[in-house]
């Protein structure tokens, strides 16, 4: 098999069981991605290859998404200034389109699931859009997926944490706060890569 | 004074080095060995085999990136040079695997750390394993060979305050401690061992038997990665790869087709198996990519009165293992070290949010961690993990925690926090989502009682990965015999740390050496007889 694309996500085992689509069905059944994955994404629309001006990886939905998670993640470290944000959320990009192709179909699994308006709410307690989010919504979400009794929540709320501190944390603008100097010998060492 | 970027000049130089995300068409090679992956087995290997005058092709999934490429950048480092850009992780997801991707494999972005195979671990393998001629003194002569060549000697310098906080410690304390023998050369003391040596001061495949290969006229052909190889009957006739972009992930449509005489497998645990896997290599007893296993690791952070800059210092210069070897077979041993602390790598040391996250990275620079390396495999209740395929092909490594593990990782908690403390830490933090700073020792003790024994919740990462393609002289119990010859196929080696039957008990990078050198030296006589070859005839 040689794989040429970057393949669909696999698709799930759906229960035999019929699906309850109320808050507690959903979180007693634990389909949560299993739905998404069966649809196609077709209930929220939002799985189009379609990305951000600029981006490789996250769509224009993804933005205003991440830069909420992310504050509440990384509290008053994270910069205001737009410039900083649009450099955090290009280093999420970035990081983003080096994963595996299945950590990048995972990863797409979550965010649909934090558009779709059907499983938003189940999923995390969030009703409305989240432009309207306040920081204390976010953070009780993630504390839910943190507790969750469903894995994927667990493995969701992991990943988003890990992923906000490694885009934060290695841009330089992070340093000052962590009393991180920068690299040493920078004249000698940082040199152009070669570009094979 | 400018660093020599030792693959440009190579290349201008005349070696052979080719790029799947060059290649316009499909292409086919020839070799009489093929070396499937360029970290420690395939490096030492190519080298070896070269030099006794076989052709020899290395195939390598990841990129070719070198000196010039290694500006000490982290996002950049862990996004090219570590497989599948630094997340590959158990299936479940509980633990997180540092494994390279690169010219040069694991060994680009390892923290230098050589031991020989400790002597427990030897005799256990030919005691429980059937593993033969691999007793200390058997090893030996392998470990002078490859020591020697990789300029492996005791760091001289003093060790770095992050260091000299488990060494300092571990004296007040009484326990055992020593000073870790590092593969460099003219090292500059920086500390971004896990990032690529921006000096060429590490003696990683890269700039030492890859390049002795490529003098010889081996050929190199990297992002290009490994799918199946062709069986008939007993023997190996090709091996499938896929291009890769230079994204490094996306498969190109162009076919790449490799035929040798003879194959060595190199890919390292995880791939190496995979690799067998796709290619659906004979397996009668079902062992293929059992057995992996990982060094699970847990860290505390001590925070120190005095500065430490963990950012900077040869990354790990002092070892303990007082806690190694108490038991063969009961409770589960580990070894202590510390870990560098630039910050991306640091912050994931904190499963903290907001306000808590913010306070603990703003005293990084006064942070002093500390690494505790489970010792599985050793008994029947740590039998490691398995690799298994994904829908798309690439492997995945699922590992169970067991109760015997959580029982070893609670009594490393304690360990750690005892000795931060008696190095002078005034409160000292585990990487748990349940834990906060704790002020003392007595304090440390209760806490470690309540730190729930869950994934997700305790932070475990792993640096080694092990075994999967287990070596032995029963077939039925062993994938490999005690020079990596595949048991089934009669023109394949595996030579990497995939043989290993157990997890090594000290950081591995020596072990594979010694051990690929020896398995490499051995196919050599083989395919030449004892002296050179002349070019072995495809046929």
């Amino acid at each position: 098999m040689v794989p040429t694309k970057i393949p669909n996500p696999p698709l799930l085992q759906l229960d035999d069981e019929c699906v309850d689509l109320s808050k507690r069905g959903f979180m007693k059944r634990g389909l949560l991605f299993s739905i998404l994955a069966a649809t196609g994404g077709a209930l929220s629309g939002c799985s189009k290859q379609s990305f951000a001006p600029g981006y490789e990886w996250l769509q224009p939905q993804d933005l205003l998404l991440l830069e909420k998670i992310s504050r509440v993640i990384l509290g008053g470290s994270l910069s205001d200034a737009p410039a900083v944000i649009e450099r955090y959320l290009m280093s999420w990009d970035d990081l983003l389109t080096h994963f595996s192709p299945a950590t990048q179909s995972e990863l797409r699994l979550l965010f649909d699931t934090l558009h779709n308006p059907l499983l938003r709410g189940p999923s995390t307690g969030i009703w409305g859009d989240w432009s309207t989010v306040h920081p204390t919504s976010v953070k009780r979400f993630l504390d839910r997926w943190q507790n969750s009794s469903l894995e994927t929540l667990r493995i969701g709320h992991a990943s988003l944490l890990q992923l906000s501190l490694m885009a934060w944390y290695c841009m330089p603008e992070s340093w000052p706060q962590v009393g991180y100097p920068g690299v040493p010998y920078r004249d000698a060492l940082v040199t152009e890569p070669n570009h094979f | 004074m400018t660093i020599k970027d030792i693959f440009s000049e190579g290349v201008a130089e005349g070696w052979k080095v080719y790029s799947g995300a060059k290649l316009d068409q499909d292409t086919t090679f020839e070799a009489d060995v093929a070396i499937i992956g360029t970290g420690a087995g395939g490096g030492t290997s190519a080298e070896i085999l070269a030099k006794r005058g076989l052709k020899v092709l290395l195939i390598e999934e990841g990129a070719l990136r070198t000196s010039n490429d290694f500006n000490m950048d982290e996002k950049t480092a862990y996004s090219e040079m570590y497989q599948e850009g630094a997340t590959r992780a158990t299936k479940d997801k509980a633990i997180s695997i540092l494994q390279g991707r690169a010219v040069g494999g694991t060994t680009v972005i390892n923290w230098t750390s050589c031991f020989r195979t400790p002597e427990p671990t030897l005799s256990h393998w030919a005691e429980h394993h059937k593993v033969v001629g691999s007793s200390a003194a058997e090893m030996a002569p392998w470990f002078e060979l490859m020591e020697k060549r990789l300029n492996v000697e005791t760091w001289q310098l003093p060790p770095n305050a992050n260091n000299v906080g488990l060494k300092n410690g571990c004296q007040t304390l009484g326990y055992q401690w020593g000073v870790i023998p590092r593969n460099v050369k003219g090292c500059w003391n920086l500390g971004y061992c896990g990032v690529g040596c921006p000096t060429n001061a590490k003696q990683s495949m890269l700039v030492t038997t890859i390049p002795g290969a490529l003098k010889e006229n081996a050929e190199l052909l990297y992002l290009a990665r490994a799918e199946r190889l062709h069986i008939k009957g007993d023997k190996v006739t090709e091996l499938e790869c896929v291009a890769l972009d230079n994204d490094l992930v996306t498969a190109r449509p162009i076919k790449i087709r490799v035929k040798a005489k003879y194959f060595v497998l190199s890919g390292g645990s995880i791939n190496s198996p995979a690799v067998l896997l796709r290619s659906e290599a004979p397996d009668p007893f079902d062992l293929l990519g059992k057995r992996t296993f990982l060094h699970p690791s847990v860290i505390t952070m001590g925070r120190m009165k005095e500065k430490v800059e963990g950012f900077y210092g040869a990354p790990q210069s002092i070892y303990s293992d007082e806690f190694q070897w108490k038991n063969e077979q009961g409770p589960m041993g580990f070894k202590l070290e510390s870990m560098p602390l630039q910050p991306m790598l640091a912050s994931t040391n904190f499963r903290q949010m907001g306000l808590a996250l913010n306070e603990s990275m703003s005293q990084l620079a006064n942070c002093q961690a500390q690494l505790a390396m489970m010792r599985d495999g050793f008994s029947d209740h740590s039998q490691g993990g398995e690799v298994q395929l994904r829908d798309d092909g690439s492997p995945v490594l699922e590992y169970a925690i067991s109760d015997y593990m959580w029982d070893g990782i609670q009594r490393a908690y304690l360990a750690m926090a005892e000795i931060q403390f008696a190095s002078g830490a005034q409160s000292v933090y585990f990487t748990h989502s349940d834990s906060g700073w704790v002020n003392s020792w007595q304090e440390a003790q209760a806490t470690i009682k309540e730190l729930s024994l869950e994934k997700y919740r305790a932070g475990i990462g792993s640096a080694h990965v092990m075994g999967g393609c287990k070596m032995g002289e029963d077939p039925a119990s062993s994938v490999v015999n005690s020079v990596g010859e595949h048991h089934q196929l009669e023109n394949l080696s595996v030579i990497d740390g995939s043989v290993f039957p157990t997890s090594i008990g000290a950081n591995p990078q020596l072990s594979v050496y010694a051990f690929s050198s020896k398995f490499a030296t051995h196919l050599a006589d083989k395919l030449c007889g004892e002296g050179d070859c002349l070019r072995v005839v495809n046929g």
